[in-house]
């Protein structure tokens, strides 16, 4: 019985972890279906944002900080756009892969050249007692966090779905030609997308950072969308919500209960591992469509 | 076909003739031989059989009971409009495709369910549509991935790269040697296979299903988007493979001059089902052909 | 042109086609190089030697291995580094607990990681691409994560293992200059085999997968044959490369040593190097090897310039990590084929200068 309560908790827990996975993961497949770049350096992002962002804070305040921090990785991402990608149009994804790995080195290095290496805290000034739901105890930061990122959720679904942009987003990605014969302009739409995911780094750094603290680790934790992204199929935006879920809660219960048996750190590879499963036996996701090769 | 390119075709059936005598053999010998593998073909069974062969892709059907015979010697072409399912047919064949149903007959032998490594080792080669040359490898390099089955060499031998591996190296590359010559691309031997033309790419192509010293060749219009003579130099060159070197082809291609040229039989397709089986005359001739046609071009 | 007669030159010209090094500049570069390698270390201080030398040549092998995955068989891991971690503990647990020999531990290394590259490579039969990249870099933490939580390998207590005194029969290896001998020594066996490789069937077979995977299997090429076998070839470099780490440079295995930096890192040295180049593993590897002490050597002049104060440690790592990034995206732009490629731009025109002069 203390068993089962012990695995409501940690599943909810993983959930509103999980949700934060969604988060990260959506913004890789937007960014993706829109650009066709698999970008390796959101976690990077997100740990230049959350730097900059606590770096900023002493100096002007939060919501100035906040402010001055999204006009930053707006410029970060007309950079990356601009010098980066736009050379490399039409390069194999693989290249373009590559590159946000350089990418992703030169904004982690700078960062810390600037704000320096040691772990700053993030306070957002949240309540912190927990909650209890029918003897079920609930962290209320997770809980409060796991709303920011749902509301992030549908907020991302919302623009891409409802507005003009977001639109031509979604038309570039089924087909870029006709997009452009549309007079969608390309360039355009990438530089957007590439604001996109800035935003997406600072609102995941936020969250994180006010949970673990910023630091570099920050970067790896990010990263693991891109497992997440494999579960729920490249291109799938319910996949990647549901198996940022599935990947909360798979590592809560992993940690809980595998986790004392084998010292520790179950989290830091459970969504590797599931990833690897699904490689395996399901190598499309979830919710991708296997593609079939024409010859 | 469009009445206008009547000429035409004439002018590039009377090419094909011409380039055929030019064969090394010379005229009366090519005619000969090809007649006494004329005879010889009908005396034996079929080299392949295909049978009721259906494909589908997700509710796209693509081929729809597909079946024909290509007899040991012979020279058979598959024709049809865009979309007939020519090229679906010679995925089946070489593996790619598992048919949906239908059975393929290799010498007698079921394998229908053969991958196409598999098949490759039955001594089946083919080319493709599109060029899908090894486009970071030279063009000896390349024809010599096509002698591949004949080698052995595997890591240690090759990474020692001493006594047998170094002559089977040195042997196999004199046989590329034979091809290269044979397609005359010596100028161009030692080039990385994406800075030569088109028409030679395709041809380096060719080199390289031969290498193999296929039973049987599938060439994939080989002649697609070339100029006039790099067709007659491509439809000398799979004459000679198929007299010189006693290949059987199947023959996948869009010009129906020179299809009637050097068919010895002709299979036609649309939307995925035969329509027509014969000799190039016969085919030439049928009602449903000729609507088939037609059709598209309207 | 080619071939004036074919009939009398045939063997000759097929011989010249086999040829290592086609070029004159190339075998004078490769002589002067040889020579520098076997003569001018031991005037060389123990800085340059442990601190450069040899670091340099186990990193080349790393990278060679990960170049015949990923520049030979098109293959891209994110993992290599976790399969020098293999090679490390493999190569500590086989010599310090068991005392086999330094040979055999060597190459009992190398099986053990090209064993689990067996394994990590089965995936990329279904699947290539993005999917592959995150099966290998799952591979990374997984493998990194399980050398420290199995008891028996013992890097979970201690982290750290120290290898005991390395003896080679008789011959203890503890200076310098016989770590960095060593090193050459596997160093130059481990080429010239992927040099052989690399031009054989077997290597023509995985450039076939690379450039054209549909067209090589109807050649009756074997994926699973050649993909497995360019995953355990690449894993077996790694773990060579991995307990040299131990046996000539630092004398300890550390599992922190290999996390999923130095993979991108050995990424990183193959694609500035030259993909699908043994010449472009070495000189990816030096030149990333060198890469810090230009960085160092430029911020204390610029800030000498500007008057600042002394640049720290962590501000120096941060530094290499920019130009690092900086470096990978300007070759991927300008120079996709590396270093490697820039060099046979400048021998090609070397002979071809050469080539005219004779005639004329």
């Amino acid at each position: 019985m203390n068993d089962l309560i012990y695995g409501i908790e940690l599943t909810i827990t993983g959930l509103l972890i999980g949700s934060m996975y969604s988060m990260v993961a959506l913004g890789f497949v937007l960014i993706f279906k829109a650009s066709s770049v698999f970008n390796f350096a959101q976690g990077a992002m997100t740990l230049f944002a959350a730097l900059t962002l606590v770096g900023l804070i002493p100096m002007v305040g939060f919501w100035v900080a906040l402010l001055l921090t999204v006009g930053v990785m707006g410029g970060v991402a007309v950079f990356a756009e601009r010098a980066i990608f736009r050379p490399l149009v039409g390069a194999e994804p693989l290249v373009i892969f590559v590159a946000t790995l350089g990418l992703a080195f030169i904004l982690e290095g700078s960062a810390q050249i600037f704000w320096g290496t040691q772990p700053h805290g993030l306070k957002l000034g949240l309540p912190v007692e927990p909650l209890m739901i029918g003897g079920v105890f609930v962290s209320m930061p997770d809980f409060i966090s796991a709303l920011a990122a749902a509301f992030f959720v549908i907020l991302l679904v919302l623009f891409f779905h409802k507005t003009r942009i977001g639109l031509g987003l979604r038309a570039i990605a089924d087909d870029h030609v006709a997009a452009q014969s549309m007079g969608i302009q390309l360039r355009k739409v990438w530089t957007i997308v590439w604001v996109l995911a800035g935003i997406v780094a600072l609102a995941a750094g936020m969250l994180w950072g006010a949970r673990i603290g910023v630091h570099f680790a920050m970067s790896l934790i990010a990263l693991k969308a891109l497992p997440v992204l494999i579960i729920g199929g490249i291109e799938s935006i319910p996949g990647a919500i549901v198996a940022g879920l599935i990947v909360g809660v798979a590592e809560a219960l992993g940690e809980g209960f595998i986790g004392p048996l084998v010292g520790g750190g179950v989290q830091d590879i459970m969504a590797y591992l599931v990833a690897l499963l699904f490689l395996m036996f399901r190598p499309y996701g979830l919710f991708g469509e296997e593609m079939i090769e024409r010859v | 076909m469009r009445p206008g390119s009547t000429s035409a075709d004439e002018e590039a059936d009377s090419d094909a003739e011409r380039s055929l005598d030019n064969a090394p053999a010379g005229e009366a010998d090519a005619g000969e031989s090809r007649d006494a593998i004329s005879v010889r073909r009908h005396s034996e069974p079929p080299i392949l059989r295909t049978e009721a062969i259906s494909l589908s892709f997700g509710g796209v059907r693509a081929l729809i009971d597909v079946g024909f015979d290509v007899l040991t010697g012979e020279i058979l072409s598959i024709i049809g409009p865009n979309g007939a399912g020519k090229t679906s047919m010679a995925n089946v064949i070489s593996g790619l495709y598992r048919p949906t149903s239908g059975r393929i007959f290799f010498k007698g032998r079921d394998r229908t369910a053969f991958s196409p490594q598999a098949v490759a080792a039955l001594g089946i080669a083919r080319t493709f549509q599109n060029l899908a040359l090894f486009r970071g490898l030279t063009v000896i390099e390349n024809i010599l991935v096509g002698r591949h089955l004949h080698m052995r060499s595997g890591l240690f031998a090759g990474g020692i790269h001493w006594g047998t591996a170094r002559r089977e190296e040195l042997e196999n590359r004199r046989r590329v040697e034979e091809i290269i010559e044979f397609l005359n691309l010596t100028e161009f031997r030692g080039r990385a296979a994406d800075t030569l033309p088109y028409g030679l790419q395709k041809r380096v192509e060719l080199g390289r299903s031969l290498a193999a010293e296929p039973g049987l060749l599938i060439l994939d219009e080989p002649m697609a988007g070339m100029n006039r003579q790099e067709k007659e130099d491509m439809v000398r060159v799979v004459v000679d493979a198929n007299v010189d070197l006693e290949t059987t082809i199947i023959l996948i291609e869009h010009d129906m001059s020179v299809v009637m040229d050097i068919s010895d039989r002709v299979v036609v397709l649309d939307h995925g089902e035969k329509i027509a089986e014969g000799d190039a005359e016969t085919v030439r001739q049928d009602e449903t052909v000729i609507g088939a046609y037609l059709g598209q071009e309207a | 042109m080619a071939l004036p007669d074919a009939r009398t030159q045939l063997p000759q010209v097929l011989q010249r086609d086999m040829r290592y090094l086609p070029g004159s500049l190339d075998r004078l570069a490769l002589f002067l190089l040889v020579g520098f390698f076997l003569l001018v270390p031991p005037f060389l201080g123990d800085y340059w030697l442990k601190g450069i030398l040899v670091p340099m040549l186990i990193l080349s092998i790393a990278a060679l291995g990960l170049n015949v995955l990923t520049g030979y068989a098109g293959l891209i891991s994110l993992g290599q580094a976790a399969f020098m971690a293999i090679g490390a503990f493999a190569g500590v647990i086989a010599y310090g607990r068991y005392g086999i020999p330094i040979p055999l531990t060597l190459l009992l290394a190398g099986l053990t990681a090209a064993l689990v590259g067996a394994v990590v490579g089965t995936p990329s039969l279904r699947i290539k691409g993005l999917y592959l990249l995150v099966a290998t870099l799952a591979a990374q933490f997984i493998i990194v994560w399980t050398i420290q939580r199995v008891p028996w390998i013992g890097a979970a207590s201690m982290v750290t293992i120290n290898t005991p005194p390395v003896f080679i029969g008789a011959w203890e290896i503890d200076t310098a200059l016989e770590q960095y001998y060593f090193s050459l020594a596997v160093a130059a066996v481990l080429t010239l085999f992927a040099w052989n490789l690399t031009r054989s069937r077997v290597g023509r077979a995985w450039m076939a997968i690379r450039d054209h995977d549909v067209a090589a299997r109807v050649m009756g090429i074997s994926m699973l044959r050649y993909k497995l076998l360019a995953f355990m070839v690449s894993a077996f470099y790694g773990g060579i490369a991995g307990a040299l780490v131990v046996f000539a440079w630092v004398g300890a295995a550390n599992v922190q040593e290999y996390e999923l930096e130095l993979s991108i890192q050995l990424l990183g040295m193959i694609i500035i190097g030259g993909l699908g180049s043994i010449l472009g593993s070495y000189l990816g590897a030096a030149f990333i090897a060198l890469l810090p002490i230009a960085i160092s050597i430029g911020m204390h002049n610029l800030y000498g310039i500007v008057g600042g104060e002394i640049v720290s440690a962590a501000v120096l790592a941060n530094a290499e990590h920019v130009v690092f990034g900086v470096l990978i995206v300007l070759f991927l732009i300008f120079e996709p084929l590396g270093l490697a490629h820039i060099w046979r731009r400048f021998s090609s025109r070397f002979e071809f200068r050469l080539g005219s002069a004779v005639r004329t």
